[in-house]
């Protein structure tokens, strides 16, 4: 493993870690206003000061950890289903079904994917839940081809014919045999798509139409960092900082697996 | 080559088709109506002028028939007209497009003329520590939110140190000045949003540019071309770059819509009137003809673009047209 990977491995040790213990962690409640304390820089008793509603950054910027991670992993994992889905059915069963499948890929990646989430978020409601399944069903092409492509090759393998000549079903094969053997790319790309996801997230809560105050995150405590810009630096630097590094991790770790897996 | 070409625009057809349903589908599968938001916050609004304002965008008939009606009017390139302002959609676009291309056509050419040479040398001087400089630099790009780059360009570029304007795209006394004074004003106002933008693709395209040269510098005609004694330079800028550039071309038709998508946020940032600000005024405001006409103008555009790649590609490698 190369020095990069493992500090890949450490970043997104470390988030996930502070995501899951975030109550322990966090020194005051997230939501605590304090109106005697509103702005103040970094302190002892405010680790990265406090916003204009005198609520700690520091712990708003734990349980931002939370919500960032949750809505990347989930709508990852959303994006893998139907990628996985719909690239082994084009991959296996070819002929129309894969035209299909294909050229539905091919439309879906003609839209700019931000101009596509705004809209669908904002036609319906910005709420964590539609966070994650907008940018699931607008990421999965990736995935599709990867599998697709593999799955192609897979299919006219020895082993294949072996399992179609003592009668295992399309289903078996499909996901017994052709799945898993066609994975190793696509965690590649489930792993930067995480980094994506956590872009994609705070970009919109930074546009205030992702997460919505008072939950924290880290898109839109930056949002608030801007209408104090000049005031409150720590409002700007840090959860811009938190964003970087995290995805940071996640591009370091998929490129880590690619190269050591794949070696291309 | 014309063959190929026309073939190629003729399979553009069902992908725009496509571009159309989607675009359908999305607004119409959202909860509400269009025509909701206009009567609700208006209290005024009878139901009796609620119906009236639902057969005039065509509400009251079968959704197939929408759709029908909706593309026919797409073909004469008539939009609709907008909720917001009862301007022409199309107008409302055609106003904001130069803009948005302007910047992001900028932004591919400085996306271009530095990531290929950084791209070049990276892989020239592999393993060595400019590339591993580099590579950090790239994965840096690769991370770092395009709009908290923006927000703190325009703190200390912008407002600490006061050397560039960071808002809009020409100033308020714009009208006063003199020809050269105006370029120079717009090319001031341009200069953050153009650098954020092409910040990340940057990154993409070096990386991508390295490996590509990294594979061609290992391939047995590179060595025939060392071993007949040429120069390194010339083995390296006219045999190996010729070769690891084609791709590249590719990419750039590629990224046209992540260019278009980022659009919305470093133009709301730098309140730039752009497509990307229109965009997302309109979805605020949720002005459906709007919406509508720029996810398929923008779903057009990149089908342009990746055309204009493939067309190029095309020109410039002739195996393409051996193949087809």
């Amino acid at each position: 493993m190369n020095r990069l990977m493992i500090f890949g491995i450490g970043i997104v040790l470390f988030f996930a870690i502070v995501a899951v213990f975030a109550p322990l962690i966090a020194p005051h409640d997230p939501g605590q206003i304090d109106i005697e304390n509103i702005l103040t820089g970094p302190s002892r008793q405010h680790l990265l000061g406090t916003d204009s509603l005198g609520r700690d950054l520091f712990s708003r910027m734990v349980y931002g950890t939370r919500i960032s991670l949750l809505v990347g992993l989930i709508a990852v994992g959303i994006s893998a289903i139907i990628g996985i889905l719909l690239g082994s059915l084009a991959g296996y069963y070819g002929r129309w079904v894969d035209v299909l499948i294909m050229r539905f890929v091919d439309i879906m990646l003609c839209f700019p994917t931000f101009f596509l989430i705004l809209a669908v978020i904002a036609l319906l409601e910005p709420s964590i839940v539609n966070i994650m399944i907008i940018i699931g069903v607008t990421s999965w092409m990736g995935v599709a081809r990867l599998i697709r492509a593999e799955i192609l090759s897979l299919k006219e393998r020895d082993f294949i014919y072996a399992e179609k000549a003592i009668g295992a079903s399309d289903l078996r094969i499909i996901v017994r045999h052709l799945i898993p053997n066609a994975i190793a790319p696509v965690l590649v790309s489930i792993t930067l798509g995480i980094a994506a996801a956590i872009l994609v997230e705070s970009s919109l809560s930074f546009l205030g139409i992702g997460v919505q105050p008072p939950t924290p995150s880290w898109g839109n405590i930056l949002s608030e960092g801007k209408s104090v810009m000049g005031a409150a630096w720590w409002m700007m630097l840090f959860p811009g900082l938190a964003i970087f590094i995290t995805v940071l991790g996640y591009n370091l770790l998929g490129e880590g697996i690619r190269e050591k897996f794949l070696r291309v | 080559m014309i063959k190929y070409i026309l073939r190629r625009i003729l399979g553009l057809v069902p992908l725009l088709l496509g571009i159309t349903i989607i675009t359908f589908a999305v607004i119409h599968l959202a909860p509400g109506k269009p025509t909701d938001l206009e009567a609700q916050f208006n209290p005024k609004v009878s139901m009796e002028a609620r119906e009236r304002l639902e057969r005039l965008y065509g509400l009251d008939k079968p959704i197939h028939i929408q759709y029908t009606d909706w593309l026919k009017r797409l073909l004469r390139f008539d939009f609709g007209i907008s909720f917001v302002d009862s301007r022409p959609v199309i107008k409302k676009i055609g106003e904001r497009i130069p803009v948005t291309l302007g910047i992001n056509l900028a932004s591919i050419i400085l996306i271009f003329l530095i990531g290929v040479p950084i791209g070049v040398s990276s892989a020239v001087k592999e393993k060595s520590f400019y590339d591993r400089f580099m590579t950090v630099f790239v994965f840096v790009g690769f991370a770092i939110p395009t709009f908290w780059l923006s927000l703190i360009l325009m703190d200390l570029v912008g407002v600490r140190w006061g050397l560039l304007p960071v808002s809009g795209i020409k100033s308020l006394e714009f009208d006063k000045f003199s020809l050269i004074e105006k370029i120079i004003d717009v090319a001031r106002h341009l200069v953050l949003p153009v650098f954020v933008s092409a910040f990340g693709g940057l990154a993409g395209i070096s990386r991508y540019m390295r490996s590509n040269m990294v594979h061609v510098l290992r391939q047995d005609y590179i060595r025939t071309a060392r071993a007949k004694g040429l120069k390194e330079g010339d083995v390296v800028y006219k045999h190996a770059l010729k070769n690891a550039l084609l791709p590249v071309v590719t990419i750039l038709g590629l990224s046209v819509p992540g260019l278009i998508g980022g659009s919305v946020i470093f133009e709301s940032i730098f309140s730039i009137p752009g497509m990307g600000r229109l965009f997302y005024e309109s979805v605020m405001a949720r002005d459906y003809p709007v919406i509508m006409g720029v996810l398929v103008i923008g779903a057009a555009l990149t089908l342009l673009g990746n055309l204009l790649a493939d067309i190029s590609y095309a020109a410039v490698d002739p195996r393409i047209k051996l193949n087809e």
